[in-house]
């Protein structure tokens, strides 16, 4: 057996819940507001990571430049769907598998026009990040990055959804759509609202995933099924649920990389626990941990 | 590219191939409202299993009937979930349940490997499935020497079956039984107080239509000659539900409609991406670009396809109408 190093593991569990976490917000707000599973919501994170690739790596841009990109790349893909095609076909009537399907045609339609454009070979940033050496564990100034970018999304998020009038809208029409608009609430500008943000943080986690490794036509497709994992597990709508359930599945990620590769199995196998984390919230407890923090009240 | 023929009768075969796996998603979505997106993997599977058994020496027909066993009786135990799933949980796990099932085939040879190492100490070697490298698939039919011949026997196979599998559609959906599918797809719950056990008939149909497609999957490897996981991604799903989307949603001639449509768009693609040297753009992205943008507008302008679905016309259903408007 391998000698566990277990800081570097834990280290690696909050980057990967972190990305998690930025990836699966929009998903989960907006499957919950809107009523549909958004399969689109895989090319919002792939767009950030081109739009970042485009600004540092093809412009020369500073990077903070290249993260702000990203994040407005994507939320504006995310609202102009949501305007475009999502709102008419709802006001239309159409049902929910007719949109999901409409979700993953947008999705062919961007990830097909981003395969154009910048071709299906892998593309990396070549950036030297800073390196830092504790002990057992090496962090890199990438990390550093990703972790306060998530501590920032999380702590803003909070005081957005309990401090302003916009967030509590959003937490109740989150929780129950009729009451919220019996309760004279926009619900449609709610949801342009959690489009636009939600679709801004996954272009940051896909910019991340490309600063991480490289940018392919597929990366938010990979991305896409921990997302649900998460936005389940979670329980739908919940972002309490999403911030927990994240990195839950960090944790499990990284250990299952370690287990398998100690066993000389493939690590591709670790994708099996976000299915396995699907299916067994899905039969047993379909609202997810969401309905068990906060005492019982959700989001 | 030399014969144009032999590109038309490529096209046709594959008409014939999706139009059976169209058929499989009509009976599935179109008549029972089971949302199946993993429909990928049941083809994967029937594809795998016929081209092992003919690796194995076994006789064409039994490779064909051990796809549509393997294919089906993995569909049967997948509907377990189907039960109990709400249908957008449904969808969910089925579309990931294709990628953990593609994902496993890939991996899996490397694992026993890896497994037999760690139990017995011994370096196995096993090559079930070819890992990333696929399978060459030995074709069910074989006439050296005459290609033109070799491909209408490939036709005749293919659009026998199809119109096996449309008869039986047919017969299926207009029985006492189809109408009990369609009475599950309106209200399930309805259904269920006239003394329905609707569960048993969803069962049924998940393991019928995963049957159907695995059916589809073997006919289709045998033609290509290789198969690897990477032929089973998420967009041959989506292809096939856009047959039935476009084609008519419960329509069986509409979803084969679909199928020939579908397919002949990607054949578009395929021919300008053959015959033409450089061109600025991929034939491929402008196809998937053009497919995608369509559904959108299917869906927001004619959602019930391009045929509609029609009341049954049986010779029973004839007989109560006349009954009733003499009455």
């Amino acid at each position: 057996m391998l000698p566990l190093n277990l800081p570097q593991i834990f280290f690696n569990s909050i980057i990967t819940g972190s990305i998690f976490m930025l990836a699966a917000i929009g998903l989960s707000l907006s499957y919950s507001l809107s009523r549909f599973p958004n399969f689109t919501h895989a090319e919002y994170i792939t767009l950030g990571g081109y739009v970042g690739y485009l600004l540092s790596e093809q412009l020369g841009m500073p990077l903070y430049v290249a993260f702000i990109a990203s994040f407005l790349g994507s939320s504006l893909l995310s609202l102009a769907s949501y305007n475009v095609v999502f709102k008419p076909l709802q006001d239309r009537g159409s049902p929910l598998i007719y949109l999901m399907v409409a979700s993953i045609g947008l999705g062919l339609v961007v990830r097909h026009t981003i395969q154009q454009i910048w071709g299906g070979s892998p593309l990396t940033i070549r950036a030297i990040w800073p390196r830092w050496i504790l002990g057992h564990l090496t962090i890199t100034g990438l990390y550093i990055y990703i972790i306060t970018a998530a501590i920032v999304t999380a702590i803003a998020l909070h005081l957005l959804l309990t401090r302003t009038t916009i967030g509590k809208c959003i937490r109740a029409s989150a929780d129950n759509v009729e009451l919220a608009l019996s309760s004279g609430m926009n619900v449609s500008s709610i949801s342009r609202f959690v489009w636009l943000i939600g679709g801004g943080l996954a272009g940051l986690s896909g910019f991340f995933m490309v600063a991480i490794a490289n940018a392919i036509p597929l990366l938010g497709w990979r991305l896409l099924i921990p997302a649900f994992a998460v936005t389940i597990l979670g329980g739908i709508g919940s972002f309490y649920g999403v911030l927990i359930a994240a990195y839950i599945i960090g944790v499990a990620e990284n250990f299952s990389v370690v287990g398998l590769a100690a066993l000389g199995l493939p690590t591709d196998l670790k994708m099996l626990i976000s299915f396995v984390i699907i299916v067994v919230v899905l039969l047993v407890k379909p609202e997810g941990i969401s309905a068990s923090i906060r005492g019982g009240v959700r989001v | 590219m030399s014969d144009p023929s032999i590109f038309v009768m490529h096209i046709a075969f594959r008409i014939g191939v999706y139009g059976i796996a169209a058929l499989s998603l009509n009976i599935e979505y179109g008549y029972t409202g089971l949302s199946n997106f993993g429909k990928a993997a049941f083809l994967m599977m029937g594809a795998y299993t016929a081209a092992i058994a003919v690796e194995n020496g076994l006789h064409p027909v039994i490779a064909i009937v051990l796809s549509i066993v393997v294919a089906g009786f993995i569909g049967l135990s997948a509907s377990l979930f189907a039960l109990k799933f709400r249908e957008d949980y449904l969808a969910i796990t089925m579309l990931a349940f294709a990628e953990i099932s593609r994902l496993i085939l890939r991996n899996f040879d490397d694992s026993v490997r890896a497994l037999t190492k760690l139990i017995t100490g011994v370096e196995g070697y096993t090559n079930i499935f070819g890992g990333v490298h696929g399978k060459v698939v030995r074709s069910f039919v074989s006439i050296p020497g005459d290609y033109r011949l070799y491909n209408i026997v490939q036709l005749t196979l293919v659009y026998g079956l199809l119109a096996s599998s449309y008869v039986f559609v047919r017969l299926l959906s207009d029985s006492p039984y189809g109408r009990v599918l369609r009475a599950i797809r309106e209200d399930e719950l309805a259904s269920q107080t006239l003394g329905k056990k609707t569960w048993v008939y969803k069962m049924q149909i998940i393991g019928l239509g995963s049957a159907l497609a695995g059916l589809a999957g073997a006919l289709n490897a045998q033609f290509e000659g290789y198969i690897s996981p990477e032929s089973f991604q998420p967009h041959l799903t989506f292809a096939i539900w856009m047959m039935v989307i476009l084609g008519g949603v419960g329509n069986n001639l509409g979803v084969l409609l679909g199928a020939t449509l579908v397919e002949s768009i990607e054949a578009i693609a395929l021919f300008v991406k053959s015959f033409f040297g450089y061109l600025p753009f991929d034939p491929v992205n402008i196809q998937w670009i053009f497919v995608g943008a369509s559904i959108i507008a299917i869906i927001a302008f004619k959602p019930r396809g391009l045929l509609e679905e029609r009341p049954i016309k049986t010779p029973a259903v004839e007989v109560a109408r006349i009954g009733y408007t003499k009455g």
